[in-house]
């Protein structure tokens, strides 16, 4: 069975090539067998109070309350018991007019991470070998340097102080917002480059996809073009104002400093870019950087 | 007894069944092609009764048919309309989409199902449900 990984908000695992992500939200993932919803995934950060009966309880009253499904706890299943060794778990079943569920809350102490997952269906071998390989595989990333992001065909790797923000999923048009602090990034996909690109160039098509960030932070082009496909960079010839300074120290949202960077990468036919605004003066290498560890995944 | 009677939910259309339905064209559509080869589609626009009797009131229901309505297609729509032809279903409509323009089957699928809905919603295509 071909399998695929996964990392968002902290967390990664793999699941089989056929899976796809069907729903995805904060430490969210809904997951679809390519018919119907038959896998859902939640995370929480539950910190170092963790009580297992607790946390179980009130998972079960709050669906209860939301959806009238009653949640029973269960042993856990056989080919489960070995990769969730290394977690303290607890499983659980449901029971609708519709359709039936069970699954497996955990906690990792080492991470102080409760994860909640659940398959929908009655199951057989194709469920049951993708659950085995999730539980194989998961990964918790919050005491780790670097958050690897990897969705639909993007592929990040970011310091662990970037927090996820905002994200966009739509056709032709994919956006990961992360921040920290000080800074914001937000990483950019956007297909079929070749028909984006057939009537105008990389750079005409940046200043109207970042119309309102250019003039917000007042950035001018500098287009390069490269053998590859080409590259087309937004930057700042003047330092900020200082009203604009003094208000970036008193608001952390305030982050007068930007730069905006657009790759046209032609054997993967996608525009790649990222935005990046800070409160502080951009290191000259920090787009380089990202891009090192941005890459699109086919 | 005194409990909201309790309404049966509806069984709905897996996201294979939806993805199985075969787009017919309308056959009221009068389709040209541009110098660039792109579709232009006019197709008799649909009106509610009362807006329809104000439209022949001033003469805008021309021989008896109510005014055309004109919709120019992009290049990946053009190639869109271009598969419809009642016997491609959705599904591979979307696949040669993702291959002809590289991208996600997943993200051609969404595209393509969005773009048939607005089709279908101007009355310019109709949905077979037959196999």
């Amino acid at each position: 069975m071909g399998r695929k990984n996964i990392a968002w908000d902290g967390i990664s695992f793999d699941i089989p090539s056929e899976f796809e992500v069907s729903g995805i939200d904060k430490s969210f993932i809904q997951l679809d067998n390519g018919e119907h919803p038959c896998a859902e995934i939640r995370w929480y950060d539950s910190g170092k109070t963790y009580k297992e009966q607790n946390y179980f309880r009130q998972l079960a009253k709050k669906i209860e309350a939301a959806s009238g499904i009653k949640i029973e706890s269960s042993v856990l299943p056989s080919t489960w018991k070995k990769p969730l060794e290394r977690f303290h778990s607890t499983a659980f079943y449901w029971q609708s007019d519709l359709s039936t569920g069970r699954g497996v809350m955990f906690y990792c102490a080492k991470t102080s991470n409760v994860m909640l997952i659940q398959f929908i269906g009655k199951g057989g071998e194709q469920l049951d070998s993708a659950a085995t390989m999730l539980f194989e595989s998961i990964k918790f990333y919050n005491t780790e340097e670097y958050t690897p992001w990897r969705i639909y065909d993007m592929e990040a790797k970011l310091p662990i102080s970037y927090k996820l923000d905002t994200f966009e999923f739509k056709p032709g048009r994919f956006k990961i917002g992360l921040c920290n602090e000080n800074e914001s990034i937000s990483l950019y996909r956007i297909s079929p480059a070749d028909t984006i690109l057939k009537e105008r160039s990389l750079g005409e098509f940046s200043q109207e996809f970042f119309e309102d960030d250019i003039k917000r932070l007042n950035l001018s082009i500098a287009e390069l073009q490269f053998d590859t496909g080409s590259t087309c960079m937004f930057g700042q010839e003047k330092k900020p104002s200082a009203a604009k300074l003094t208000m970036s120290k008193l608001s952390s949202k305030r982050r007068p400093f930007g730069q905006i960077e657009a790759r046209y990468t032609k054997q993967a036919n996608r525009i790649q870019a990222v935005l990046i605004c800070s409160r502080a003066t951009i290191p000259e290498d920090r787009m380089q950087h990202i891009f090192e560890n941005y890459t699109i995944v086919r | 007894m005194f409990g909201r009677k309790k309404i049966k939910p509806i069984p709905e259309m897996t996201r294979g069944e939806a993805l199985a339905c075969k787009p017919v064209k309308n056959l009221d559509i009068v389709e040209t092609r541009t110098a660039q080869n792109k579709i232009v589609l006019a197709y008799p626009l649909r009106m509610k009764p009362i807006f329809a009797d104000a439209a022949k009131k001033y003469g805008l229901w021309k021989g008896g048919r109510p005014p055309m309505k004109r919709l120019e297609l992009d290049d990946m729509g053009s190639l869109v309309w271009d598969m419809i032809d009642g016997e491609t279903s959705v599904k591979k409509i979307a696949a040669s989409f993702a291959k002809k323009y590289n991208i996600l089957p997943r993200e051609a699928e969404v595209a393509t199902a969005a773009f048939l809905k607005d089709l279908g919603k101007r009355g310019l295509i109709a949905f077979s449900v037959n196999n």
